[in-house]
């Protein structure tokens, strides 16, 4: 019994708040409405109140934004023609990997996800914030490629 | 009163207490409060029975009186821990857990209760070290099986799952907790046909219970003919899947310059996909007759 003592040391840091979540499949519908930004805005939240390391956090991150500016690229390719492809093609593409983005988030959280649903049960609402982020993010995106078709 | 009276009604209520039949206990709880509103351990009692109506604070208001009045201290700040946990105060649970561990160390369902809550807060390793010490002090406690059996459900750990579950089984104090136990497990496992089963038994045994009954008509929601699409989609890995799974074969096709079909599986993927997001607001319409 040589560590018995340190369990009994305090360990919970005032104004502790349990897990938090929204339902993640879900999370499902807002990649492939909203793309990247709202993705990675609601799915870096969800992921910090399941306390996800924030190492894993950032990786999602950039590989979102990575997503984003390759999107930007290719449209900045398109517009200048250096590279012949039509907007259809890329869009699809853009949205296949808006969903794959979010199986990557999918994978991050289950676990943590299956922990949070087992103890608590609760789910937060994700219908507004997520109408509200889709709206953002589809405007932003707009705005960004407008900038680089310029 | 007389020492005889008091003797049983404190029987009359352990009887009760025993059979999770808190609220009629309470008239007995009442009357022993009116001849001695100051005793600890009627005080105490009082308490329970406001912890089964989830009113945590004038539960541990009670006890804080029954403590100041000379109550066991383990057992009250054990209590106390118990509804700050409940309340999501998780700092001042462990306060109070830690109070009751240091006058007596050797409490298997306090050791228990506190590793539970680690696991709530995210100290993994110590709650498995808590959770340890509880099962060697005492291993037969129902109690402290339960907190294991829920961490490894918590963790999705097969192995020790079924390992505890059996465990929870044998020393369960009665019929209902076996068969929550039972029904949890198949719940967390999302074979929801099977849990309906132990969970019509619990309800048989226990009508009055309202979780039950919640979590019954929850799972007679998600078996509904109308959401068959949803569940087939899920068991192919999710909508995510079944996206990509559509997305590719689109491709393929067009690519082999079938056109026609491709045209054809758009619409139907449409269709699903589109029905699978409307079928909570069908279900709502027509099976619940209201929006």
């Amino acid at each position: 019994m040589d560590n018995t003592e340190s369990i009994y040391e305090k360990s919970v840091v005032p104004n502790t708040m349990g897990t938090k979540s929204f339902n993640i499949d879900n999370l499902f519908l807002v990649a492939f409405f909203g793309g990247v930004i709202p993705m990675v805005v609601l799915g870096a939240k969800n992921a910090k109140w399941l306390n996800i390391s924030k190492k894993l956090i950032y990786m999602l991150i950039i590989f979102g934004a990575a997503l984003l500016v390759t999107k930007l690229v290719f449209v900045a390719m398109i517009t200048s023609g250096s590279l012949d492809l039509d907007n259809t093609t890329l869009n699809i593409s853009y949205r296949v990997g808006s969903v794959l983005l979010f199986i990557a988030f999918k994978l991050v959280l289950n676990k943590a996800f299956h922990q949070h649903m087992v103890v608590c049960g609760k789910m937060e609402a994700l219908l507004k914030p997520a109408l509200i982020w889709i709206v953002v993010g589809i405007v932003v995106e707009f705005v960004l490629v407008v900038a680089v078709s310029m | 009163m007389c020492e005889e009276q008091y003797a049983n009604d404190r029987k009359m209520i352990e009887h009760y207490f025993s059979m999770d039949r808190y609220e009629d206990a309470r008239p007995i709880i009442e009357n022993l409060l009116l001849s001695d509103p100051q005793d600890p351990e009627t005080l105490y009692l009082m308490g329970v029975v406001y912890l089964s109506r989830e009113q945590y604070t004038e539960a541990r208001e009670l006890v804080q009186e029954a403590l100041r009045n000379g109550y066991n201290p383990e057992y009250a700040f054990f209590f106390i821990g118990l509804t700050y946990q409940e309340q999501k105060m998780y700092a001042e649970a462990e306060d109070a857990y830690l109070r009751s561990l240091e006058i007596n160390p050797n409490q298997a369902n306090v050791n228990a209760a506190y590793g539970y809550l680690m696991l709530l807060t995210g100290h993994d390793e110590k709650a498995i070290k808590l959770l340890d010490e509880a099962i060697r002090i005492d291993p037969d406690d129902s109690a402290v099986n339960d907190y294991v059996y829920r961490f490894y459900l918590a963790k999705n750990d097969g192995s020790n799952q079924a390992q505890y579950l059996q465990r929870t089984m044998e020393i369960a104090r009665n019929e209902q907790e076996k068969l929550i136990n039972i029904a949890v497990y198949h719940l967390v496992k999302e074979d929801t046909k099977t849990a309906e089963e132990y969970l019509r038994q619990l309800y048989l045994l226990d009508p009055t219970n309202k979780h039950v009954l919640e979590v019954l008509e929850e799972i007679n929601r998600t078996n509904h003919m109308l959401f068959l699409p949803n569940r087939l989609i899920d068991k192919i890995g999710g909508p995510a899947v079944f996206y990509i799974g559509f997305i590719i074969l689109v491709l393929v096709l067009t690519w082999a310059d079938i056109n026609s079909i491709a045209i054809v599986i758009l619409a139907l993927y449409l269709i699903t996909a589109g029905y699978t997001w409307l079928a909570p607001l069908l279900y709502r319409l027509f099976v619940k007759g209201k929006i």
